[in-house]
């Protein structure tokens, strides 16, 4: 790896040009190419590229952004994931829940008050529950609130099939007739079984990830992909990553956004796998952002997670690729449960908009203007 | 690439960094401007290695003292200051301070002392000539980086002696060099903002330019994203520079820049990228330029006297545009006061002008005696019958405007009293507007602020340190509109050729804004005041007449007859309906 870097220092100097060259001429640009980018210091260079390519596939006047909350309706979980700091387990009375009905439908309603359009809501893989619960929980729901949701991360959808002994494409179809909308790319991690298996022994691996996603998307469900990264993978595992979301993509067309961001390294097992000397900085993140960007030619949408980065890496990303600032998360439980801890509100967000000479856009989830906020 | 050479509003800067010429003042506005983040970093990575950087980034391992917190100003942004008989006040001996050092020198091994601290009165310049004897005798190999140009400032103060008496004094026990604090940003307007009770940042100057002759390297800084604007940035960037250019030893300054080491060659004293630098294509460039450092020398030296003289002779671009066509000329009348400058910048137009201070145009336009003048928002109000106005011309300031000020120990919510200036009708009703509470007496006689107008209120703010409030900006604050000072009044019967003049005066002030610094520089000549503060002066005022602008005329008549300074708020008549986008 070392070795690489510091040959790629000497030698790919004049193909980074290259390379972006390419993009900006709009051709596709290979996994080796991707990787001479995510090597190089070259962040400026890179950056500029990647906002250039944004600009021309989304108003380059326009940040977007959305009002929508992150509801956790479960922390119990059995997959035991080094990097998670949220889940307990099974049989913990003490501080493992299942919000109730009444609970969930009083957030939803705080949310709309809130003008939030969209639900995100995700949880742990809890051991009794089945493709019933979520039907009734989905179902009553849509009954009551007109509001987006958009749940249930690839590795939950497996559970359910699992438990519910489904296949994925019954299990998916029965979510969506119950009002699932549509499915965030949760669980990505880094589609690489060898980084899977190290970090999420028990997760869903690669294929059945990517399972979800062509099912969901053939489904007539779009959806959007992510990437954790930072930790045990290599840089070209990060790139494998990025190749396996743009096949299928080429394939289905289903991917609206994709968000990554560098693993958060307090409260959880894996970060006692990473060096110091390896923790991934924000240069790291800049750069991986603005090469997703150029990498990912067929997805619309990219994200910058100032839920991860904080208010002020989140709006510097907005230079490097990204067109949207995510959401202001009226409630997140599972990053701060890793000690990352960024709160932000909507005069917040759309002030860091502003001060890019940019209009702050409010969307729903699928990407449609809500409101201008001038 | 492509994209890199792709032309921009960069673009040109790109050109003068590569080609190693100097950006000037629109450069650093236009810098600031952008929103071009990646770009300016790049330019910025560009600057930085055309300076000799390299894939090296310095950082100094240094011990940060506090020698005390006791500290005689009271800067809106410090939470460290308290008073001596606070609990927690100390002020550190040399004794304590070596011991301290000393241990923690063993624990580290760092290389360098960053020392600064409050301006405590309680102790004399022995004081501070011993904390840095005992430190560098303790620590001899240890680089002392001590004291902000406020303590400095301070310490001439508690001596007696000059800046550059302390300095020598300092060096001579083993100061090494002056860290940049205590700038903040040097427009005048925010300091008085951020820290009213410090001295002038024209003292700053001189701590730096004195430190820099005797060999003594300094840093500069700036505390930025508060109350400033853009252009008051660019100005804080480029000041160091102005003054360099004067200095007799600012060759040798930037050769000293390089001696901290630990700040790599793009350290900022002497290398700070901007300097109003005259636009090509004025012919008097060269010649000019000796002028007008003069006057900047003036200011660093001595900034009191010499550097407001007003000179007041006559305007030979006066006759040049009193050229007479035929028939009877407009007698336009002009306020003495520098801020005409721009109306009269390039006047082409027939017109006999008559100079005089306010209260004497507004004598003489309701006389008949001038056919047209700028007069006293509120005197216009009070004689509206008798006259119209023209419709695109005033003289406003969105916010602070300098040139009337309220000069107050007293915080204004305290104010009872104010001594008041007749030169200036709607500053007196303006400050009866801001301030209904307190009564008004003749200036000269004890009250607990004052009101001051034109030079003497620019002359003030630089001379005086106590707190002065710009009435402009307390203004906006109070309505959120902008102040009309005076506007263009005509006697009825109107002369003809007014509509005419009009398009001649909007065009002058158009002209002016395109050449600002040909402006400054002229305005400097005629009336006396250095060209960099006029430039700065002219950016805040506004001599369009428009919605706003009227909204905020209302309003302030409104006011005015609210307080019983107005019998009646007048309907504006014009002497043509203009079209006012």
């Amino acid at each position: 790896m070392t070795g690489l870097v510091a040959q790629g220092n000497k030698v790919s100097e004049g193909s980074v040009s290259h390379v972006l060259e390419r993009a900006l001429e709009g051709e596709r640009i290979s996994d080796a190419e991707a990787l001479t980018l995510l090597e190089s210091r070259d962040l400026v260079a890179v950056g500029r590229v990647a906002h250039e390519i944004r600009n021309r596939k989304a108003d380059p006047d326009r940040i977007t952004f959305i009002i929508d909350r992150n509801l956790n309706y479960t922390n119990i979980c059995h997959t035991d994931c080094d990097f998670c700091a949220f889940y307990r387990s099974p049989g913990d009375t003490r501080e493992g829940y299942l919000l109730p009905k009444p609970v969930i439908f009083k957030k939803i309603e705080e949310t709309i008050a809130l003008g939030g359009t969209g639900l995100l809501m995700q949880g742990g893989h809890h051991p009794d529950l089945g493709i019933d619960y979520y039907e009734d929980l989905f179902s009553s729901i849509k009954a009551r609130y007109k509001i987006h949701l958009h749940a249930l991360s690839p590795p939950e959808v497996q559970h359910i099939a699992r438990r519910s002994k489904l296949t994925l494409w019954q299990t998916i179809s029965r979510l969506r007739d119950a009002g699932l909308d549509s499915i965030p790319g949760g669980g990505g991690e880094i589609l690489v079984d060898r980084v899977r298996h190290e970090i999420a022994p028990k997760k869903t691996k690669t294929k059945e990830w990517l399972d979800v996603m062509r099912h969901a998307h053939r489904l007539g469900m779009s959806t959007t992909a992510t990437m954790m990264y930072g930790h045990v993978e290599t840089v070209a595992e990060r790139v494998e990553h990025m190749r396996r979301i743009r096949d299928l993509q080429d394939e289905t067309g289903g991917f609206r956004a994709f968000i990554s961001w560098t693993f958060q390294n307090d409260g959880n097992r894996l970060a006692g796998k990473v060096a110091r000397e390896d923790m991934p900085t924000s240069f790291d993140y800049l750069l991986t952002q603005a090469v997703s960007r150029i990498y990912l030619d067929n997805v619309p949408h990219i994200q910058s997670s100032w839920v991860t980065q904080g208010m002020k890496i989140g709006q510097v990303a907005l230079g490097f690729g990204a067109d949207d600032m995510g959401s202001i998360m009226i409630e997140e439980n599972v990053v701060s449960a890793a000690g990352t801890t960024h709160r932000t509100s909507t005069e917040e967000l759309v002030h860091l908009i502003k001060a890019l000479g940019k209009t702050p856009v409010q969307r729903d989830t699928l990407y449609r203007e809500v409101k201008v906020w001038n | 690439m492509a994209l890199l050479e792709r032309a921009d509003t960069l673009a040109a800067i790109r050109e003068k960094l590569e080609t190693g010429e100097r950006l000037d003042f629109d450069d650093g506005v236009t810098l600031m401007e952008s929103d071009d983040i990646l770009a300016l970093g790049e330019l910025a990575d560009l600057a930085r290695r055309l300076r000799g950087g390299d894939d090296r980034v310095y950082f100094v391992q240094n011990l940060y003292l506090n020698q005390t917190n006791v500290c005689r100003v009271k800067c809106k942004f410090c939470a460290f200051a308290v008073t001596q008989k606070q609990d927690d006040a100390y002020t550190y001996s040399g004794s304590e301070l070596v011991e301290d050092a000393v241990r923690q020198h063993e624990l580290t091994g760092f290389t360098e002392i960053h020392m600064v601290g409050g301006e405590t009165p309680h102790v004399g310049f022995d004081y501070y000539v011993d904390i840095v004897r005992s430190l560098h005798e303790a620590l001899p190999d240890v680089h002392l980086k001590l004291f902000t140009a406020s303590e400095i400032h301070h310490m001439t103060k508690l001596s007696g002696l000059s800046h550059e008496e302390v300095l020598r004094e300092l060096k001579a026990v083993g100061l090494g060099s002056l860290p940049g604090g205590g700038a903040e940003v040097f427009a005048d307007r925010v300091r008085r903002l951020v820290a009213p009770g410090k001295e002038h940042p024209d003292f700053w100057f001189r701590t730096h330019d004195a430190a820099h002759r005797l060999g003594i390297p300094t840093h500069c800084t700036m505390l930025y994203g508060h109350v400033e604007t853009y252009e008051e940035r660019v100005d804080r960037l480029r000041r160091p520079e102005d003054d360099r250019g004067v200095a007799p030893a600012a060759r040798q300054h930037r050769e000293r820049q390089g001696v901290l080491d630990h700040d790599g060659p793009a350290a900022c004293p002497g290398g700070a990228p901007f300097r109003r630098e005259r636009r090509a294509g004025h012919g008097r460039a060269r010649a000019d330029l000796s002028r007008r450092r003069r006057a900047y020398r003036d200011r660093a030296e001595n900034p009191g006297a010499r550097a407001f003289r007003a000179r007041g002779r006559a305007d030979p671009g006066a006759a040049r545009h009193a050229l007479q066509r035929g028939g009877a000329m407009v007698r336009l009348g002009r306020i003495s006061y520098v801020n005409m400058a721009p109306v009269f910048y390039r006047l082409d137009a027939e017109v006999e002008e008559i100079q005089g201070v306010p209260t004497e145009l507004n004598r003489r336009v309701l006389a008949g005696e001038l056919d047209v003048a700028p007069i006293s928002s509120i005197e216009y109000a009070r004689n509206a019958d008798r006259l119209r106005l023209l419709p695109r011309l005033c003289v406003s300031s969105e916010g602070a405007v300098d040139s009337i000020q309220l000069v107050s120990r007293k915080p204004l919510e305290q104010v009872r009293s104010v001594a008041v200036t007749p030169e200036s009708a709607t500053s007196v009703v303006l400050t009866k507007v801001l301030l209904p509470e307190a009564s008004h007496v003749p200036l000269g006689e004890d009250a607990d602020a004052k009101l001051l107008i034109g030079d003497a209120a620019l002359k003030s703010a630089f001379e005086d340190p106590t707190p002065h409030y710009d009435l402009g900006r307390l203004w906006l604050e109070r309505t959120g509109l902008p102040m009309v000072f005076a506007v263009w009044a005509c006697p009825e019967p109107l002369h003809a050729g007014l509509a005419e003049l009009e398009d001649a005066l909007v065009a002058s002030v158009r002209l002016a804004r395109a050449e600002p610094e040909q402006l400054a520089y002229e305005a400097s000549e005629r009336y006396g005041y250095p060209a960099g503060f006029l430039a700065r002066y002219f950016e805040k005022l506004r001599y369009r007449f428009g919605p706003r602008e009227r909204a905020g005329l209302m309003t302030f008549l409104e006011l005015a007859q609210e307080t019983g300074e107005l019998g009646e708020v007048p309907e504006l008549r014009f002497v043509r309906e203009a079209v006012v986008a």
